[in-house]
């Protein structure tokens, strides 16, 4: 500015020219200054809103967020006591599921043990009575005590009604010979006979007593009197137990064998004599 | 499982009558009987059997001469064996079992084993 005042008249037109020049330039160089500003200025503003608008969007989604986590975390917590409820539903289930099989388990050995309760017994009772020859009666009562029962060593003894004493008449695992002649006072087989049920030891061994005492006693008896018994020594060594199926062939035994025995002696027609040793072993021979 | 057939071979016939009517709880199992082993080997010949249950001391063939005769029968050599045995009798066992038999039950029997023996060997379990 100085210099265009300076020089008014002598610059000539050059110089005029220049300086106007030089005045547009300047007046363009604000004009797009300060238009560049205003743009700035209306960017700036605009990013602003935007920043504020996007500020309020990103608030309102984390409290949106925040809601659905809660509710979602209410419905898990709501599934897990919903699947808690099933599972303990399943286990109580599945614990009466077992108890009833274990019933079922149960009722299977009762049944499958009487099944086999009633297989001894028709067997035996049919064999017993299905010969009135004396030494077949004897050898199905041998094999009754043998192979249903388990005895290993034993025999059989009928009594002789002038002497009052057992005498044997059969055994198995000895000679019948070697058996005992067993006076009715003997403490197993006095409690056997007066009771009219099988005497059992308290112990149940394979081995024989050292003192020769029977294992078992099982009376044979017709109408409550004392015709004979079957008298135990030794078990097989598998046999482990009196099972109920042995009880209730004692109790056949008990009440069959003596009517299978008496009832051959008869078919022979001895029947009406005294029953001796020595008559009953001239009907054996 | 239609026509399955069990021989039966035991002297005592009170034995025999429990095993065969334990066998007769099987489901169309026929079963035949025969005294020992003779009579064994007499109906092995006329007939087919998918099982053979035998007591080993037996009047006039034991089992352990009739379980050598099955063996060496082409016929039977593969038909399941069980022998029946008595304690003491370990020897008649072994011997039993190396001569081909299957299986064996120990007296005293029980009718449930002899179910389950035999359904385990023919494949019925």
């Amino acid at each position: 500015m100085a210099e265009s005042e300076s020089n008014p008249k002598g610059g000539g037109g050059e110089e005029t020219d220049l300086l106007g020049r030089r005045e547009d330039f300047i007046k363009t160089f604000f004009r797009k200054g300060a238009e560049l500003t205003e743009e700035l200025l209306e960017e700036n503003e605009r990013l602003r809103y935007k920043m504020v608008a996007l500020e309020h969007e990103l608030s309102a989604l984390r409290s949106s967020n925040a809601g659905d986590g809660a509710t979602a975390i209410r419905e898990l917590s709501k599934r897990i006591q919903q699947l808690e409820e099933e599972r303990s539903n399943l286990l109580k289930g599945f614990s009466a599921v077992e108890a009833r099989s274990r019933d079922y388990e149960a009722r299977f050995r009762q049944i499958e043990e009487e099944n086999e309760r009633l297989a001894n017994l028709y067997v035996a009772s049919d064999q017993l009575h299905s010969t009135l020859d004396l030494r077949e009666v004897l050898q199905i009562i041998l094999e009754i005590v043998l192979n249903f029962i388990g005895a290993k060593q034993f025999s059989i003894h009928v009594l002789d009604e002038e002497t009052k004493r057992l005498f044997p008449v059969a055994a198995e695992g000895m000679a019948v010979a070697d058996a005992p002649e067993l006076p009715l006072d003997t403490a197993a087989v006095a409690a056997a006979l007066r009771s009219g049920t099988p005497y059992l030891a308290s112990e149940m061994s394979p081995s024989a007593p050292a003192d020769g005492a029977p294992l078992a006693v099982i009376p044979l008896h017709l109408r409550g009197q004392a015709v004979g018994a079957v008298v135990i020594y030794r078990y097989l060594v598998q046999k482990k137990e009196i099972s109920e199926v042995d009880h209730a062939l004692f109790r056949l035994l008990a009440a069959h064998a003596a009517t299978a025995i008496l009832g051959a002696r008869h078919a022979t027609g001895a029947g009406e004599r005294p029953l001796t040793r020595a008559a009953f072993n001239a009907l054996l021979g | 499982m239609p026509g399955l057939n069990a021989l039966v071979v035991e002297d005592s016939p009170l034995m025999r009558q429990l095993i065969v009517y334990a066998l007769r709880q099987i489901k169309d199992l026929r079963v035949v009987e025969a005294d020992d082993g003779v009579d064994a080997l007499r109906k092995l010949q006329g007939d087919r059997f998918d099982i053979v249950i035998t007591d080993i001391n037996m009047p006039i063939m034991d089992g352990l001469k009739l379980v050598r005769r099955i063996r060496s029968d082409e016929h039977h050599r593969e038909v399941p064996i069980v022998i029946i045995t008595t304690e003491g009798a370990e020897e008649d066992r072994q011997r039993a079992l190396s001569l081909g038999a299957n299986a064996y039950i120990h007296k005293p029997i029980r009718s449930h084993q002899v179910i389950s023996k035999v359904k385990e060997l023919l494949k019925l379990a």
